[in-house]
């Protein structure tokens, strides 16, 4: 692994993932930006708060034969409550999202298609989603169940965006009977899209998961 | 590194371990019972409790192993539908999420989330190809909130539940104003909890005693539980009743006569007794009992006649009976047995007469036939027994009271279980 | 006590009155005075069918 050092203070920088531009500092909470070989300081990093997810960056996935590896985590946080979206890049060089709510797992890929749905265009110009707005994507219908106003509250590890405090994104997430999940992001650079399922843990066949004090990782996922 | 964050409470200055950290909202205080939000870094009280409810049947911060998990405790809640009380724990493993420990009526149940949704066709739901049949649908008030949990939750928290079945297994489905969230609950014996957890037997929930009004109670629709007592005063006002109508029609006293009846004649007038009505006004029964006849009748007219003012008070009564044999075969009808019941009978002494006529069936007997047992004797004839007394019984009045008292919680139940 | 149960008490107590005082007076409406127009003078038999 190609390592570089923290323009901030000097510390190993190891880079997970030379396709993304920002990476954070984990000793300073420096946000780094990448770029042709230049390392350069964009701002900190709020610390990210204690918690207990069993993933971590290094934590790699096997779903329907595609394997992918974490490389960096965005925390973001509601009125309600806050979450962690793990992005993963995969062997095969596609992004994915695992977001983890409610002890759940939500992995997606990125389905730009979506986009030119009327209902999503609108969204996306900066309008309103609808609750119980239903769509359909690679030929699955899913309904809007989840609109939140999220704020970023920190950030490890290889990220594509910016993490810095104040970032902000609405997020509506579409889910179905059968279990599939789409989450459409609005943002300061824009709408994306990313289609995929809700499942536990051990549907995600994780290797490398982070050993959590007091707790005896199971057999199955050890 | 550590999962764990240490929060203290802003109620009570207790120290209190959030043990899903990252995931957990609300955290009702272990000491004081408080409800904190915990969603943001900093802790903010919600409501102010002064005493932490500690009856639970596990209490939170237990550990155990089902279903080859290891599992905490992190919250419990008590909650209510109607009388039923029962008991919810939250089960977390950082690596397996959360669960649910159900304690109702003595028994348990273990739930898991439901991330598919059920097929919801009306009264039933299909879920993984097998139908689950609508049981109960009601609402759900939150009533006790301790420990942690990942969802925005306080007392008095309100959600309508239904409960759809296969078998001993459920498909519970909570509905609030937000979302909808379906979990699958499965039986799980009580002894396999016992191994998991310390369970405080005496912190169950009770069993529901047996109750015979239990089935009126638990019918759907219905908040009220007090049908089973509207029964029971209705029946006590019944016995309140019929010692009214026994008690308050004395004194009886009777007077017994007889009379002979030649079948197809004219009617005789008997005088069958005297009596006296001691009371300002008391009912009067005449009795009669006669000999085995067929296919007979015998017309009385009673009169009470007033010795002092020789008014009349008249009164009318019927023996009869019958047999034959049809297609059905061979039947029967009537009986060798009347009572006649006067209302309103003055205070006097009154002397009974019948005015008796009899005839048979489908004909008379042909006039002037002998009785070959007594040749010598009038045409056939029928004796009759007659005893009057003062007081008496009015099964009328008994059957109309009990009709109208059991007429409102008898509506009340078949509106319950019209459909 | 339920205002529902509370209505019912007291139908229940007027019920009871009413027949303590019908008993009391000798009363009721299901006395054999009245010959049935339907019995008086007409044939009469067995009403099997």
């Amino acid at each position: 692994m190609q390592s570089l050092n923290c323009p901030s203070c000097g510390a190993a920088l190891p880079v997970r993932d030379p396709g993304l531009p920002y990476s954070t500092c984990a000793y300073c909470q420096t946000l780094v930006r990448r770029e042709a070989g230049k390392l350069e300081s964009v701002g900190t990093v709020a610390a990210l708060p204690a918690d207990v997810s069993p993933i971590q960056i290094g934590t790699t996935i096997a779903r329907e034969g595609m394997a992918a590896t974490v490389v960096g985590r965005v925390r973001w946080g509601w009125s309600d409550g806050s979450w962690n979206e793990w992005f993963l890049r995969a062997a095969d060089g596609r992004q994915l999202w695992l977001g983890e709510a409610m002890g759940m797992y939500m992995l997606t890929s990125e389905y730009s298609a979506v986009l030119e749905i009327p209902a999503i265009q609108n969204f996306a110009e900066g309008n309103p989603m609808a609750r119980d707005c239903t769509v359909k994507a690679a030929g699955k219908w899913l309904t809007a169940s989840d609109i939140k106003e999220a704020g970023c509250l920190g950030s490890e590890g290889d990220l594509p965006f910016p993490t810095l405090p104040g970032r902000t994104m609405t997020n509506v997430d579409f889910r179905n009977a059968a279990g599939d999940a789409l989450s459409v992001q609005r943002d300061a650079d824009g709408t994306t899209a990313w289609l995929g399922v809700w499942t536990d843990l051990a549907g995600l066949k994780p290797g490398n998961l982070r050993q959590i004090e007091g707790w005896t990782m199971p057999r199955a996922l050890a | 590194m550590t999962g764990a964050r240490a929060v203290t409470c802003p109620s009570c200055g207790g120290s209190i371990e959030i043990r899903a950290a990252g995931y957990t909202v609300t955290l009702g205080c272990r000491y004081c019972g408080s409800l904190l939000d915990v969603a943001n870094e900093d802790v903010r009280l919600i409501t102010a409790y002064r005493r932490a409810a500690k009856n639970f049947a596990i209490a939170p911060g237990a550990r155990g192993t089902l279903f080859d998990v290891e599992w905490e405790v992190i919250g419990a809640l008590r909650r209510r539908s109607g009388s039923a009380i029962w008991q919810e724990f939250l089960l977390f493993n950082p690596y397996s999420g959360y669960r649910w420990l159900v304690a109702s009526d003595g028994e348990w149940q273990f739930g898991t989330m439901l991330l598919d949704r059920p097929e919801d066709d009306g009264l039933a739901v299909s879920w993984r190809g097998r139908s689950f049949a609508l049981e109960d649908d009601a609402e759900i008030e939150t009533t006790t909130v301790i420990g942690e949990f990942y969802w925005r939750t306080a007392r008095g928290d309100k959600v309508q539940g239904a409960t759809f079945a296969n078998g001993r297994e459920q498909l519970s489905r909570e509905t609030t104003a937000d979302e909808v969230t379906w979990t699958q609950l499965i039986p799980i014996t009580a002894e396999w909890v016992s191994e998991a957890f310390k369970v405080e037997q005496r912190h169950m929930p009770r069993p529901p005693r047996p109750d015979l009004t239990e089935g009126f109670r638990k019918a759907p629709g219905m908040a009220e539980d007090d049908l089973g007592k509207m029964f029971l005063v209705a029946l006590a006002s019944l016995g309140l009743i019929l010692m009214a109508q026994v008690f308050l029609s004395g004194p009886r006293v009777c007077s017994d006569g007889r009379a002979t009846i030649e079948v197809g004649a004219a009617t005789s007038t008997h005088r069958i007794g005297t009596l006296e009505v001691r009371r300002p006004w008391q009912l009067v029964t005449i009795a009669v009992d006669s000999d085995s006849f067929t296919n007979r009748w015998v017309d009385l007219d009673y009169s009470l006649v007033n010795r002092r003012t020789q008014q009349s008070i008249d009164a009318y009564g019927i023996v009869e009976y019958y047999t034959g044999t049809d297609s059905d075969g061979p039947w029967s009808e009537g009986e060798h047995h009347a009572e006649t019941l006067i209302a309103r009978v003055p205070r006097g002494t009154y002397d009974v007469f019948v005015d008796a006529g009899s005839h048979g069936w489908p004909t008379d007997p042909p006039p002037g036939s002998i009785d070959p047992a007594n040749p010598w004797g009038p045409g056939e004839t029928v004796a009759l027994w007659f005893r009057s007394c003062t007081g008496g019984f009015s099964w009328g009045m008994f059957w109309l009271m009990a009709a109208l008292l059991f007429s409102v919680p008898g509506l009340i139940l078949w509106w319950r279980h019209r459909d | 006590m339920s205002k529902r149960m509370t209505l019912f008490t007291i139908w229940c107590a007027l019920l009871v009155a009413v027949s303590a005082l019908s008993s009391w007076f000798a009363w009721t409406p299901f006395s054999d005075e009245e010959r049935s127009s339907s019995s008086s003078g007409y044939y009469r038999g067995p009403t099997h069918k």
